[in-house]
């Protein structure tokens, strides 16, 4: 009987007359206007919604719906964030991207801030402010070491990636009693460790307990200097209990020497939700490269993997060093191919970056190689729609890449393979903008 | 295959397989709810749609019955609307008038695949235009008042395009 009555009410609201044209209807039929346009709208993006509210002035009602502007984010300037909640559709946003340095500014409806970088002190200000705001955002947030006692202030913080040691004056331990438990909201922590920063033992003893991470990104830099291979161990260590991070579902480290030796991998297994594992720059011994590869085989919940492996910066590169990472000769075998492969069931995505130490002398090498140097084309395969292949220069009896990408696609139908090699018309000190090259 | 007869506004009988019925999720719960069986005699009244845009509206439900459920929404992205089958789009090359009555019917009817699709065809008719071109598109009047307009320009100054 509901349905009846649903049905016969829809016939009076919103039903053009067959004697009306779609013309006259569209302006004066509200009932038939907001259902239709209503839905069409949803496919628009702002500025044609703008376009939209000044047809007529049922169009205009209609655009300017609080529902069809809630998902839109707007960004702005600090300069010209005042006029952009002056207009017209300004009470209509409710997510905003601030481009550079902020403001202590009133943002009257916004309930989500995307912040792209700021210092913690202007963090604080615009939150104290701004007291209705639900998530910020911050995509670089500059905290001093001694700071990280106070980011629990920002109760509302959602995403941070937080750049630390940054300064010659952060030279003392980071340590977070306090800060980072407050953060009962936090979905993403991103770590930059800077230079001068090194973080206490009870750093990692809070991040284990940040039981709502979905995301965990740890990068550190080494620029020039031998990197501490053990910055990150302490999290995967005995002591802690990564696997109380049961929502996790992305872990990036970047930077990690040795990383066979942590037990990353055992504790990466641990954790059922971890469906995306970024390894950026780690480096695995050649003796440890079989135990890796068993392992990496074993964290079978995972559905994308991204792994750019370096030579250790204090392992003298051999010959077959380079040939393995480089060349990829004998990786049919490789210990970590294989383990790959035993992914097959979960893997969607599989990106290999295939590196070298920037540390080394390209030229050299390049030299050394250059007649059989196919690792300097560049490729770019993806399975089931696409297979882009460049001119192969390599002789007989090699592994190339095309021949890799083959062995993947046999072995991993169902995912979308990328195999990233430098390029040999880019400089070899830009190396990571040479990725973008051929994206 | 079990069958159900469908009734249109105009009265034509439409008798078709429950499956493809139940593409309407409108359909689905009414079965569910009154607890019609399968071998249900009695026409379901849709009194919101006539008989030939119920045709259409089957035809294309039938061409889809073996389609995967549509994907939730992403609120968080921009909705693309240039993924149109080219099934779809040709199913599509007709006036705007049955166009709009079209996304009416999916829409009482809850066809969500069948809606965005004719959703995003007339979004693209809108895409990228100015008002003035989307009036002509649509035939529309402009009946804002002079005050009224100059105000719109107004309100908008600052974001439109130099």
């Amino acid at each position: 009987m509901e349905e009846e009555t649903k049905t016969s009410a829809l016939a009076v609201l919103a039903s053009p007359s067959p004697n009306i044209p779609l013309e006259e209807s569209l302006v004066t039929n509200e009932a038939f206007a907001n259902t239709t346009l209503t839905n069409i709208f949803r496919f628009l993006n702002y500025k044609d919604l703008l376009n939209c509210s000044k047809v007529c002035p049922l169009w205009k009602q209609i655009a300017f719906q609080q529902t069809l502007w809630q998902h839109f984010t707007f960004y702005s300037c600090h300069r010209h964030v005042k006029q952009l909640f002056k207009s017209e559709y300004g009470q209509n946003i409710r997510n905003l991207y601030l481009l550079g340095h902020t403001d202590s500014l009133e943002m009257e409806n916004v309930k989500r801030l995307i912040i792209s970088y700021c210092h913690f002190d202007e963090l604080k200000l615009i939150s104290e402010i701004n007291k209705e705001i639900k998530e910020f955002h911050v995509e670089r947030l500059y905290l001093k070491n001694h700071e990280f006692e106070l980011i629990g202030q920002i109760e509302n913080l959602i995403h941070v990636n937080i750049s630390t040691g940054i300064s010659d004056s952060d030279r003392h331990k980071i340590v977070s009693d306090v800060g980072l438990k407050k953060l009962t909201k936090l979905q993403h922590l991103g770590l930059y460790l800077g230079l001068y920063a090194t973080c206490d033992e009870s750093f990692w003893e809070n991040i284990v307990k940040m039981s709502t991470l979905k995301s965990l990104q740890l990068t550190a830099s080494f620029y020039q200097e031998a990197p501490d291979p053990s910055w990150v161990a302490p999290l995967f260590g005995p002591k802690f209990l990564i696997s109380n991070l049961q929502l996790l579902n992305k872990l990036e480290i970047h930077s990690m020497t040795y990383i066979h030796e942590y037990d990353v991998l055992k504790k990466i297994k641990l954790l059922a939700n971890l469906k995306e594992l970024v390894l950026d720059e780690v480096s695995v011994s050649k003796n440890g490269r079989s135990n890796f590869g068993s392992l990496l085989g074993q964290c079978q919940n995972l559905e994308r993997l991204t792994i750019s492996l370096t030579i250790p910066r204090d392992e003298s590169p051999d010959i077959h060093d380079i040939e393995e990472i480089l060349y990829i000769a004998a990786l049919e075998n490789s210990e970590i191919v294989k383990g790959v492969l035993s992914l097959n069931k979960t893997l969607k995505h599989f990106c290999w970056f295939l590196e070298y130490h920037e540390a080394l002398d390209f030229i050299t090498i390049y030299s050394r190689h250059k007649k059989d140097a196919v690792a300097f084309h560049s490729f770019r395969v993806i399975t089931k729609n696409q297979v882009r292949t460049y001119v192969d220069t390599r002789g007989p009896g090699y592994i190339t890449v095309p021949k890799l990408s083959k062995i993947f696609k046999k072995m991993l139908p169902d995912t979308q393979v990328e195999i990233w090699t430098p390029d040999e018309s880019c400089n070899v000190y830009k190396h990571k903008r040479c990725y973008e090259c051929y994206k | 295959m079990p069958r159900i007869k469908l009734q249109s506004s105009d009265n034509e009988i439409f008798d078709i397989e429950v499956e493809i019925a139940k593409c309407s999720v409108t359909i689905k719960t009414m079965l569910e709810d009154l607890g019609m069986d399968d071998e249900e005699e009695e026409a379901v009244p849709l009194p919101n749609v006539n008989s030939a845009i119920l045709r259409k509206v089957l035809q294309w439900a039938t061409f889809h019955k073996d389609d995967p459920p549509p994907p939730e929404d992403d609120e968080n992205k921009e909705k693309r609307t240039d993924d149109i089958s080219s099934w779809d789009a040709d199913f599509l090359k007709v006036d705007q008038g049955t166009l709009f009555e079209l996304i009416l019917a999916a829409n009482y009817l809850d066809i969500k695949g069948l809606l965005d699709v004719t959703c995003k065809t007339v979004a693209n008719m809108i895409k990228g235009k100015a008002p003035e071109e989307i009036r002509k598109t649509f035939n529309i009047k402009n009946d804002f008042t002079a005050s009224e307009e100059d105000q719109v320009r107004k309100e908008n100054e600052w974001c439109e395009e130099k």
